[in-house]
């Protein structure tokens, strides 16, 4: 490969100096002798034949590295395998030669999978033969041999053919021409005589014969002066050793069949040969005797039978107007011994410029292999292997970070852990606060990318940051670790140049990024950086997104609207627990129907467009994908999945709904709340009752009054609050709105808490039954299908109660009232408050609160498990809160703080905390919590059918009690709302 | 057409070649006299009675000598041969590992004359 390579490179540079010589031709023609052209072209044949000679390696031009480097990687030429032929980069590591087949993976879909395409892509695995593989340097060098064989057996042909035929005819010529001859001969010093012969079978005079040298005339009567002309021509040439010159250029021409260009460089140099012959018969000659020569030429020229069509002499007619140019110049011209040099530096510097390198590839050693193997599971590493990306610009950031990357530092100060605790909440047991800040995150990923946070086309928005936007905070578990079963195998690797290429092996993996079906993978890295990871489904269904994507675009502009296409990263290919993604699921379609326009028509989902929005629906959830305004549309975003969504940074914004409340109708117009999205800046508030007002008007009426009916109707403070509110329209109407709040929970994310109310369900008249006397709402059809449960189920509890709260409930409340503080409550509720105090979460979780100092316990039917501890702001660790693991059991913690025979320890059976005799969860409990983040605590008391919350804030003053009824509504607030999440303090 | 022209190999050629370059009926002797290889008698005079049999010598009887005459012209021989394949090859031109003194196979009138005015042209200079 390095001979052809070396041989390409030669031949382009010498076809250059050619190239270069003949453009300035006329310029030198006139300067300089033609000696020494002559002299360069020599030079360049014999470069010409370098390749072919093995020359030493120049030990001391390892050191030196050609500016202009061309790697060609090894190609190889594979047929068979039921691909035809095809040119590839050899590699070392095997080739599949059928798709992947379609692995069963570990817990079956909820659709069906059916068996039949399973076993058909096996019969295909086995009908298709192993591809065979050539190196393709073998098959250029048949190519390359065949071509210089010919080449060289054409001219050796032709001129034993052109021999023959002149010593057939041949005839020895008279004495007198063998006078002149001899004269000739000696005058010009040769020691062994030349033979001349006389022959019908050459048209001009003519010298041949490598070894056995001879000079051939036409039949004619030739004039003395003109002979001697003619054999001191050709004597020249004998003795100039012009034969073995003509050698070496048919031979360079032979090597380089394949380049014209070199057929033009010999053709120079013979018609150079031809002049610097002239030159030598005529040196120091006179003009007449120059005259007399150029006529001996014009005389010798063989005539034309009369009749024939064409001319034969066009090559020589040129050549030799050339010639007489040359001759009658004579002197005054200059040997250009400097042009000369000049020439071949150039040429030598070329050369040395260009290095032509043939790639090899190799097999990564044991230690690569090894090294990677051990990246994959490292903290720093592992993210590139989890979800497939053919460019780094689409890494799934959170892969790559979530566990902190390596570069993740514990956080201190404790005002910083703080205040960053008040981003990521409370840590359980097992997890410690980290750090990591922009710059070292944009370091990180230009050492193994080239890219930084900017370039990506992702943005992480899933861990929360500093105000400045310059720390991420993450709370990683010390044990985690990201595979579910085993890790990824490194099962091969090769280098070609600046490439490595790695296989890799997830058959076995539980990797919760890859899910089962994802057989394997291959990472390219390049020079060194992290270029891809892919497999052949990725690339089938990232080609099928595209397309589609495409597509839409097309289908929009036909509509007559102008297009903006966003940048859409890749909407649908990320990993296989980020749920929703089509293209995962479209990962098994794939196997099954296993071809792309299945996969396309899959993919082609419905459109529709409504009051200005174009929606596209998709497994059933709706996501905004286009903003129309004034004809422009702007495409916002394709990404269909985490609908409670984030306000993020990046190029696009995802707005939330909250919990999964799908975008309805209502309001009209989302442009600002767009426009605001977009800005990360601005809050974005809709006020509830402003939107009641707008949307009834948007109905046509006019809200005389307002009133707010409930304020809480569900009230489960999990973020999102429905409120109902009562309108009285201009035309006498009343209307029931239902209004829900969406708002993002910031506790998480750094942006003021926003709300943004939205109705989700309107009615005309108290109690009646949904079904039979309330109108739908106009926008009940776009409510997803658990909205319009929703819709019902609230329907009901507005309009149908187990029965209105009566003052005996309120006696619940035992005397307590606003502004005790919990002491004074606990009292109240019955039983000593003890150091520690017991719940019973729905959930089948246990808590102990002693000393401030929560332990949170899972029930599991296997046993249980200590699943946090929570400690006050300002806590120090102590005994009490060390010590534990996940291993710990309730009466290891109740040993531990000193009550080995606290009846909880049986506390799966034990009835709750004071009343034996009450049965299950609805029995009588209650307990005290100490909620760090919120700095507030609550009671919670349930009795019976209702349930008590006493929310105190945080300066331990009863500020909210909540009485719930069973079906989970509260029936009354008593004291002021509770601040939205998020905000400390009251 | 013309009878189909056999190709003469080497030896023959040179025979005809001394055949044709002679004004009259040539002798066996003759010939060998001319022959670039010396020939024993009787094998010159064995190839001579083969190039009767292939047409191109006539024997006539003279006394007790054979006098051989060509029936065939050289020209029109030389044509025949220049018909051949190989011949078309490479034509009239020389070819390959020679030197010529020009380059080119023949030159037409019109030709000529354009290079003779170019001489006239340059010898002003």
């Amino acid at each position: 490969m390095e001979f052809l390579l070396n041989l390409l490179k030669v031949s382009v540079i010498a076809g250059a100096a050619t190239a270069a010589l003949g453009l300035l031709g006329p310029v030198l023609r006139r300067r300089y002798h033609a000696k020494w052209r002559y002299w360069v072209w020599l030079c360049l044949a014999a470069l010409l034949l370098s390749p072919l000679v093995p020359l030493p390696k120049l030990e001391a031009g390892t050191a030196y590295r050609a500016p202009v480097q061309v790697e060609v990687p090894a190609m190889e030429v594979r047929y068979g395998g039921g691909e035809g032929l095809a040119l590839t980069p050899r590699t070392t590591l095997t080739v599949p030669v059928s798709p992947a087949e379609p692995a069963s993976s570990p817990e079956e879909p909820a659709e069906e999978k059916p068996e039949a395409p399973a076993a058909e892509a096996e019969q295909s695995t086995v009908q298709t033969p192993a591809a065979r593989r050539v190196p393709v340097e073998t098959v250029a060098l048949a190519l390359w041999a065949v071509g210089a064989a010919a080449s060289l057996l054409w001219v050796l042909g032709g001129t034993a053919l052109f021999s023959r035929r002149c010593m057939r005819w041949a005839r020895r010529p008279g004495e007198a021409t063998e006078a002149v001859l001899a004269e000739e001969q000696q005058a010009l010093g040769f020691s062994k005589p030349v033979a001349l012969y006389v022959t019908s079978g050459t048209a001009s005079p003519a010298a041949m014969g490598l070894l056995r040298r001879r000079i051939v005339l036409p039949e004619a009567d030739y004039e003395e002066k003109h002979l001697r002309f003619v054999l001191r021509h050709e004597l020249v040439h004998l003795k100039r050793r012009d034969l073995w010159v003509q050698l070496l250029l048919c031979a360079a021409r032979a090597v380089h069949w394949f380049n014209p260009l070199i057929w033009l460089l010999v053709r120079q140099a013979r018609a150079d040969m031809e002049l610097t012959c002239d030159d030598a018969v005529l040196a120091g000659a006179e003009q007449g005797e120059r005259r007399a020569y150029s006529e001996t030429l014009l005389a010798m020229l063989h005539r034309q039978r009369s009749g024939a069509l064409t001319t034969h002499f066009y090559g020589g007619k040129e050549l030799m107007k050339e010639r007489f140019r040359n001759i009658m110049a004579g002197k005054g011209r200059r040997w250009g011994a400097a042009a000369l040099c000049i020439a071949l530096l150039l040429t030598a510097a070329a050369l040395g410029m260009v290095a032509c390198t043939a790639l090899q590839p190799e097999a990564l050693t044991e230690e690569e292999l090894a090294m990677w193997q051990e990246r994959v599971g490292s903290e720093e590493w592992y993210g590139f292997f989890v979800n497939c990306y053919s460019d780094t610009e689409h890494l799934d950031l959170d892969e790559i970070f979530r566990y902190g990357a390596g570069i993740a530092r514990e956080v201190t100060d404790p005002e910083e852990k703080a205040e960053a605790l008040k981003l990521t909440g409370e840590l359980a047991m097992g997890q410690t606060l980290r750090r990591m800040t922009r710059t070292d995150m944009d370091q990180f990923l230009r050492e193994k990318t080239g890219l930084t946070l900017e370039d990506l086309a992702h943005t992480w928005d899933y861990a929360p940051y500093s105000s400045d936007g310059e720390v991420y905070y993450i709370a990683p578990f010390a044990t985690s670790t990201p595979y579910m079963g085993n890790a990824p195998r490194i099962t091969g690797g090769e280098r070609m140049g600046d490439t490595v290429t790695l296989t890799v092996d997830l058959t076995d993996s539980g990797y919760y990024g890859h899910g089962g079906g994802m057989e394997r993978a291959v990472m390219t890295i390049q020079d060194g950086k992290v270029a891809s990871y892919t497999n052949e489904v990725f690339n089938a269904a990232e080609t099928a997104a595209e397309e589609h994507l495409q597509n839409t675009a097309v289908t929009l502009t036909d509509l007559g609207l102008t297009v903006e296409r966003q940048e859409m990263g890749q909407p649908y290919l990320r990993g296989w627990d980020r749920g929703g993604y089509t293209l995962w699921g479209l990962e098994e379609k794939l196997q099954v129907q296993e071809t792309e326009e299945e996969a396309l028509a899959l993919l082609g989902e419905d459109w529709y467009w409504e009051g200005g929005w174009l929606y596209w629906r998709s497994a059933g959830s709706q996501c905004l994908v286009a903003e129309k305004k004034d004809d422009q549309v702007t495409v916002l975003t394709v990404d269909q999945e985490e609908m409670e969504g984030w306000p993020c940074f990046g190029a696009y914004a995802r707005y939330g709904l909250g919990e999964g409340l799908q975008l309805t109708q209502w309001p009209l117009d989302l442009t600002e709340l767009i426009a605001s999205c977009l800005n990360m800046d601005d809050p974005w508030i809709f006020q509830r009752d402003e939107v009641a007002r707008q949307y009834v008007e948007a109905l046509g009426e006019e809200a005389v009054s307002l009133t707010v009916a409930e304020d809480d109707l569900v009230g489960d403070g999990a973020g999102g609050t429905v409120a109902l509110m009562e309108a009285e329209t201009a035309s006498g109407q009343r209307l029931r709105l239902v209004l829900r709040e969406a708002s993002a929970d910031a506790v998480s994310t750094n942006l003021p808490p926003e709300s943004y109310w939205q109705v989700v369900a309107a009615g005309t008249e108290e109690g009646e039954l949904p079904d039979s006397h309330i109108p739908l709402p106009i926008f009940y059809d776009w409510l997803s299908p658990e909205d319009q449960a929703m819709y019902w189920q609230l329907s009901r509890s507005c309009y149908q109660v187990d029965r209105p709260p009566e003052a005996a409930d309120f006696a619940l409340t035992n005397g307590v009232e606003l502004g005790m503080t919990a002491e004074e409550v606990l009292p109240c509720l019955g039983g000593t408050p003890g150091p520690y105090s017991a719940y019973l979460h729905m959930g089948g979780s246990i808590g102990l609160d002693y000393d401030q100092i929560g332990y949170s316990f899972y029930h599991t039917p296997e046993g249980e498990q200590l699943i946090s501890i929570r400690l006050p702001a300002g806590a120090e660790l102590t005994a009490a809160s060390t010590g534990f693991g996940p291993e710990s059991t309730v009466n290891d913690v109740l040993a531990a703080l000193g009550y080995p025979d606290h009846p909880l320890r049986n506390w799966a059976q034990d009835i709750l905390y004071g009343d034996p005799s009450a049965d299950g969860p609805t029995g009588r409990f209650a307990f005290l919590s100490y909620t760090t983040i919120l700095g507030r605590y609550s009671i919670y008391r349930r009795e019976g059918a209702v349930s008590i919350q006493y929310q105190f804030a945080g300066d331990n003053t009863l500020s909210y009690i909540d009485l719930r009824l069973d079906s989970g509504r509260f029936l009354t607030t008593l004291g002021p709302p509770i601040p939205p999440a998020g905000v400390t303090g009251s | 057409m013309d009878k189909e022209i056999k190709r003469l190999g080497d030896a023959e050629l040179e025979i005809m070649l001394a055949v044709w370059e002679a004004a009259e009926p040539v002798q066996s002797g003759y010939v060998q006299q001319r022959l670039r290889r010396t020939w024993p008698l009787p094998a010159v005079v064995t190839a001579m009675n083969r190039l009767v049999d292939k047409g191109f010598l006539s024997r006539e009887k003279e006394g007790r000598v054979n006098r051989y005459r060509p029936l065939i012209a050289k020209e029109e021989y030389k044509t025949a041969e220049g018909r051949s394949v190989l011949h078309r090859l490479y034509g009239d031109s020389v070819a390959g590992l020679v030197t010529a003194l020009y380059d080119g196979k023949a030159i037409g009138e019109e030709d000529l004359q354009e290079l003779r005015a170019f001489l006239d042209g340059l010898e002003g200079k």
